[in-house]
């Protein structure tokens, strides 16, 4: 698992996707995060392998 | 007149002329001024449309040119339903006054079915937040205890279709909003195969994971609910070009034969629920089993692992449709959807691929369990429903739900209840097949709900 990402990273996060957030509502916001960086790190599999293409990757039709 | 009517049953009544449209919806406009100012299930009573369409089905009836089973059944519409020259507000500030001009695909082939619209739906703040308190309307409460969380988000359906406000109604699930609200008021919800029935003209949240989807009393209920709404739709992109099946047609003809796969992991490991729900998880093992079907244990990949995949597909696709609204009108969405949605804005974009990668890992493990299992046996929720003002704020990310795998793979699932747990609010159990086994699931769901007494008890508000 990744290091957690400290308070003044997350504070980067939110101000790169340029919410406008009281410190309290980052704080708030920052207390749940510890749950999303846990399902992060599950998604995140060095080992799968190169082919294993996402879900919506579609064949147009008559192909 | 039956004062809790189903729909197979009024519409026999219907049928046999023994009562009129008329009736019928003037006995549920009563129940909704009696009851409703307890449940808060109605965002908006559309009286005058529904004497209208219950005159209109009357002259049908009498001239004998009756439209089907669905013709002067009083239903509702979730409020992100497009329902044209009424509000649409997605229970939220920000579209208070959005009028939509057209219907949605949904809404308007039920009304070619001869329904009876009643009216517009509580659901959480764009299917997702809630409950909320800080919105222009008030959440719905629970029929059996108003004390009580309805769950989401089609909380008005579930709360509406469980006090006989109406017969059924629409509701959409992107991680369990149909399934959710039906298991904690004691009803029958489907989540129908992605793609089956059209989601054109209904407010998104989430493109890739959204279904509508019929919510009421009985199985047989939705399985006549859901004939009206399935079928090819070109403006849907995510719409199947597939020949529907009649949902009716084998519904009674019982499970045996069939194999049944109990994902034992999920509701005895990655959430354990509680006794109640467990009875009724290996009572309907046993219901089956008796039945004729072969019963097993099947392993599944672990419930983390799909709210994960889920999740931040959901929030992500979800943030994308809000981001315009979240830098510039934030504080006119409720505290919880504003907060939930934020999260979206914080996942890098390889994350999102890695989601999507994983749900076609995760699709592919379901298929290859599945192919000597028929229908998939789990809990609909992990426990009773609690108390609404008791909720905290970030428990949906702290325990995975039973429900979103389902959303992250597209296969249908229902959930039915399966009893009364020591609060005397419902408890249920939640099944599964594969992609367009719909009318299958109907079957073992009918096979189950016909063999216990739970349909023979309603909240008691009265």
């Amino acid at each position: 698992m990744d290091d957690p990402t400290s308070r003044a990273d997350f504070e980067a996060l939110v101000r790169r996707a340029r919410l406008k957030l009281s410190d309290a509502q980052i704080d708030d916001l920052y207390s749940a995060w510890p749950h999303i960086e846990r399902m992060l790190d599950r998604l995140r599999n060095p080992a799968r392998g190169r082919e294993a293409e996402p879900a919506h990757i579609f064949r147009p039709e008559g192909t | 007149m039956d004062q809790f009517p189903t729909i197979a049953s009024a519409g026999a009544a219907l049928a046999a002329k023994q009562v009129s449209p008329v009736e019928l919806t003037r006995h549920c406009l009563d129940r909704i001024a009696a009851l409703d100012s307890k449940l808060n299930a109605f965002l908006l009573v559309t009286e005058d449309r529904a004497m209208a369409d219950a005159k209109a089905a009357e002259a049908r009836f009498m001239a004998g040119t009756a439209r089907g089973p669905l013709d002067g059944i009083p239903i509702a519409h979730k409020d992100i339903y497009g329902t044209a020259g009424i509000r649409t507000t997605a229970h939220s500030k920000l579209l208070i006054d959005n009028v939509p001009a057209t219907d949605s695909e949904v809404a308007r082939l039920w009304a070619e079915a001869g329904t009876v619209m009643l009216g517009k739906l509580a659901t959480h703040e764009f299917a997702f937040g809630g409950p909320s308190f800080d919105l222009p309307w008030p959440p719905a409460r629970n029929p059996w205890n108003t004390e009580h969380f309805t769950s989401g988000s089609s909380s008005g359906t579930g709360a509406a279709v469980a006090a006989g406000l109406i017969l059924g109604g629409t509701g959409s699930d992107t991680g369990g909003s149909i399934r959710g609200p039906a298991a904690f008021c004691g009803i029958a919800g489907i989540k129908p195969t992605y793609g089956l029935c059209s989601r054109s003209g209904v407010l998104p949240l989430t493109y890739s994971m959204d279904h509508t989807g019929p919510m009421a009393w009985t199985v047989e209920d939705c399985a006549l609910l859901l004939q009206a709404m399935a079928g090819h739709d070109p403006s849907d992109p995510a719409s199947a070009d597939r020949p529907i099946p009649d949902f009716t047609t084998d519904l009674k003809k019982g499970v045996a034969g069939l194999r049944i796969g109990v994902v034992r992991g999920w509701h005895e490991t990655d959430n354990t629920v509680n006794p109640t729900v467990q009875k009724g998880i290996d009572d309907a093992a046993e219901i089956f089993r008796k039945q004729g079907a072969s019963v097993r244990e099947i392993v599944l990949p672990n419930l983390f692992e799909f709210q994960a995949c889920g999740f931040v597909i959901l929030v992500t696709e979800a943030y994308a449709l809000h981001e315009h609204w979240m830098r510039t009108r934030r504080e006119d969405y409720g505290e919880l959807l504003r907060d939930r949605m934020a999260f979206g804005a914080l996942v890098s974009g390889a994350d999102y691929v890695e989601a999507l990668r994983r749900r076609r890992e995760l699709n592919q493990a379901v298929r290859a369990a599945m192919t000597d299992v028929d229908i998939l046996l789990t809990a609909g929720a992990p426990t009773e429903a609690p108390e609404i003002l008791g909720i905290p704020k970030w428990a949906s990310l702290e325990k995975p739900g039973f429900t979103i795998p389902f959303n992250v793979t597209g296969q249908p699932a229902m959930t039915i209840c399966s009893g009364y747990g020591a609060g005397g609010l419902p408890v249920a159990i939640q099944l599964a097949a594969r992609p367009f086994e719909d009318a299958l699931l109907l079957r073992a769901c009918q096979a189950y709900e016909a063999a216990t007494p739970w349909r023979q008890t309603r909240p008691a508000l009265d």
